[in-house]
């Protein structure tokens, strides 16, 4: 890929060029005061407006000096293309680089997608089988006829399924064991006047539900706290 | 290859400060935003603070798992104090807004640590488009009491359409709306996306309208659900069952995004009752807490239409509450134009982080003096950003983010042969006008051997108020005038005036308001002489 010449560049060849065809006489455009836009090759004897050559001058000799001139300048541009074409390729590479990044981003977004999904259903579907379990079991607390028929066990198949689909109970409620917040929330607070007790479990109230990786829903007790007067 | 591979340079960082919960992310090595993951695989930090005891804070949903252990000792939705004088004190100390809040930021940074183990130095926090000066300052001061270098602050709705933008074609010309209803606030912004340029055109807010609302709404339906089966106590009075009810309405809330109909049990002593509700029956029950968010998005188009942005192309849905379905359908109903729920609980963390790379970027290349073409750029910034990147975060080639005034600012002065005590806030830059703005306003003294002229500088939150604005005069000094309730001062220029000054004799007041509207600088100039008096109102 060939860069567009600076107008200067244009502007000094076709000084150039008049030049070497025509001598002096009949030069069209006159050479550029200074080499602008062909830094940093510096012309020693460089020809001037001031300082034209004549008719009387040997054509040879300019000749030479011109196409030094050009030598030296066409290696200058030949450097810069060079450059060019490394920055180019460059940013090519970066381009392929970046779509291919940008596709293997897309496919793991995709698969993540997916499996978001997937996981977004199957956590509400858990969420639910959750509230039904307490459901039952507060149903069991609550009423005395529930604990003998039939609803221990669909309460047992219930935890069942639950396991099978990597969701499991835990328990760490033991009346007079420590609170961790961490893991337990609390629903209320029991008044004590025992303050060994204060901060320790009072009851649990609902089992914590969990995966490998994440509480789905956290174990609710109730915490006793020490007051002074109770 | 033309990416970095360096490890070792920090990332800049976007966090999303909600008045529920709270979020940060970053740019990963694929040029991707994330969400860190914290605690118990979660990226919402619950945005609570419990003081545990005198040297203890707990942050976060442990914070609410303890609350009812010490709810005098619980802090929830801060950010709603966030430029007030509320404050409380535990044990022993007192507690402002910022330094409760900068205990929320520092943890975010801790679950950041845990997750990329990189320390959090550089970061950007979004705020409400709506916010005020002095709150926008007060979420600085916490981002600096975290010990954050913040960058920036950016509007909630402009982060999202940020976010938004990445994914939408990047060719594309469109003008949207985003209906941001977050746990405790409400924003409606539009935005025109163009080639990867992001320009906001008009904003507009309330700060009362969040899904707290809904909660509350189901709350008192609980409580008179059980009244009518057991009587007239106030179960709400009880303060265990009325936290345990408050959280039962939010998860109540939340499964009727999913489910037709759910059912609750309320346990209130040793009673329980049972209280079943269809998703129809929870739209009805709220549907009037929707009509003022429906009645912004039409002053939000208004203004939008008269800025010459007449057809809106969708409506994107933020903020944790746009999840409830009813907002959904009412919005296609009243509007008829497609919405897209939109990552509604990340989209605005995400657009801070893409805000925050950028701002790296501009940062990186001032301080390195380097070419935004050269590659070796590329080893002063985190991985994963390539050229494409930097080119484009210097506007080479699109991704301008250009913002709005969120106030309209100007400065109090007499009304011109109306008296000594007429008084009118001037205004200079108006609310949803372009920033970067730079405006300059003429004044003139009013007596003779006038010694000083003072400036008190305002800002207003009313569309398009009228200029100048009579304000009613009050007793002597700073009380001379009175502000209406939608103005604030923000503070005085003071210019002393040399001897003699005739009365007429011009002042000139030059008002610069910053390229993310967060830095006002006020210029007052006494062009006879020359004589200037400076105050920057930072954020």
């Amino acid at each position: 890929m060939i860069p567009e010449l600076p107008q200067k560049v244009k502007k000094w060849w076709r000084g150039l060029r008049t030049f070497h065809l025509s001598g002096p006489d009949h030069v069209e455009e006159p050479f550029p005061a200074k080499n602008e836009g062909l830094e940093p090759i510096a012309l020693q004897d460089e020809p001037t407006i001031d300082d034209e050559p004549t008719i009387d001058h040997d054509v040879t000799d300019a000749t030479r000096n011109v196409t030094e001139v050009l030598e030296t300048h066409l290696s200058a541009l030949s450097e810069k293309l060079d450059s060019l074409d490394s920055r180019i390729q460059s940013k090519d590479e970066q381009g392929e680089s970046r779509k291919d990044r940008q596709i293997s981003g897309l496919i793991d977004e995709l698969k993540l997608l997916k499996s978001g999904l997937y996981n977004q259903k199957a956590d509400a579907l858990i969420e639910s089988l959750i509230t039904l379990h307490l459901h039952f079991h507060m149903t069991i607390v609550v009423t005395p006829e529930a604990g003998v028929g039939p609803f221990p066990s669909l309460l047992k198949e219930l935890e069942m399924i639950l396991q099978a689909n990597g969701v499991r109970q835990y328990s760490g409620g033991e009346k007079g064991g420590p609170f961790d917040g961490g893991r337990q929330q609390v629903v209320s607070v029991v008044d004590t006047g025992d303050e060994s007790l204060d901060n320790t479990v009072a009851e649990q109230v609902n089992i914590g539900f969990e995966t490998a990786d994440k509480i789905i829903r956290y174990e609710t007790v109730t915490v006793y706290r020490f007051v002074d007067k109770v | 290859m033309a990416t970095n591979t360096s490890e070792t340079v920090e990332r800049y960082y976007g966090i999303d400060f909600g008045t529920t919960y709270s979020c940060i992310a970053y740019i990963d090595e694929y040029g991707r935003a994330e969400v860190v993951t914290g605690e118990n695989q979660s990226f919402a930090l619950p945005s609570i603070v419990l003081f545990e005891s005198a040297d203890r804070v707990i942050i976060g949903q442990e914070a609410k798992n303890r609350a009812k252990l010490q709810p005098d000792r619980v802090i929830e939705r801060v950010k709603r104090f966030m430029g007030t004088d509320w404050s409380t004190t535990q044990y022993g100390r007192r507690w402002s807004p910022e330094e409760i809040a900068a205990e929320i930021l520092k943890r975010l940074a801790e679950w950041t640590t845990n997750h990329n183990r990189e320390t959090v130095r550089d970061v950007v926090i979004t705020v409400p488009a709506y916010f005020s000066f002095e709150k926008r300052n007060a979420i600085q001061r916490s981002g600096k009491a975290a010990g954050f270098n913040v960058h920036a602050l950016v509007n909630e709705p402009t982060a999202a359409a940020i976010s938004y933008g990445k994914t939408s074609d990047s060719n594309l010309d469109e003008t949207v709306l985003v209906y941001d209803l977050g746990g405790g606030t409400f924003d409606t912004t539009v935005i025109n996306i163009n080639a990867g340029d992001i320009t906001v055109i008009c904003s507009g807010g309330d700060g009362s309208i969040g899904g707290r609302l809904w909660d509350e709404r189901l709350i008192e339906y609980f409580k008179d659900s059980w009244q009518r089966q057991h009587g007239n106590e106030d179960i709400l009075e009880d303060n265990v069952t009325h936290q345990t009810v408050a959280e039962q309405a939010e998860q109540f809330k939340r499964s009727l995004t999913s489910l037709e109909a759910n059912s609750l049990f309320i346990q209130h002593r040793a009673d329980r009752t049972e209280v079943d509700m269809t998703r129809d029956n929870f739209d009805h029950l709220t549907a009037d807490l929707l009509t003022p968010t429906i009645l912004h998005i039409e002053q939000t188009m208004r203004i939008a239409r008269e800025k010459g942005y007449p057809i809106i192309t969708k409506i994107l849905l933020v903020g944790g509450s746009s999840y409830m379905t009813q907002v959904k359908r009412e919005i296609e109903n009243k509007f008829g134009l497609e919405t897209l729920l939109y990552q509604p609980d990340q989209a605005v963390a995400k657009g801070a982080a893409y805000y925050a790379r950028d701002i790296q970027i501009r940062n990186v290349l001032e301080e390195t003096g380097l070419d935004p073409d050269d590659p070796d750029i590329l080893k002063s910034l985190p991985a994963g950003i390539t050229v494409e990147d930097v080119q484009a975060a210097t506007g080479n080639s699109g991704r301008r983010v250009v913002d709005v005034a969120s106030r309209n600012f100007g400065s109090v002065g007499l009304i011109p042969g109306s008296g000594i005590d007429a008084y009118a806030i001037f205004y200079l830059i108006y609310k949803n006008s372009q920033v970067p703005s730079d405006i300059e306003r003429d004044f003139v003294t009013t007596v003779d051997n006038q010694r000083s002229l003072e400036f008190s500088i305002v800002e207003s939150n009313i569309e398009g108020p009228v200029d100048p604005e009579p304000i009613s005069s009050g007793g002597q000094g700073d009380d001379r005038f009175v502000l209406p309730e939608h103005a604030t001062k923000l503070g005085h220029v003071y210019l002393n005036l040399p001897d003699a000054t005739v009365a007429g004799t011009p002042v000139t007041l030059r008002f610069r308001l910053s390229e993310d509207g967060g830095r006002l600088l006020i210029t007052a100039t006494l062009p006879k002489n020359g004589d200037s008096m400076d105050l920057e109102i930072i954020v």
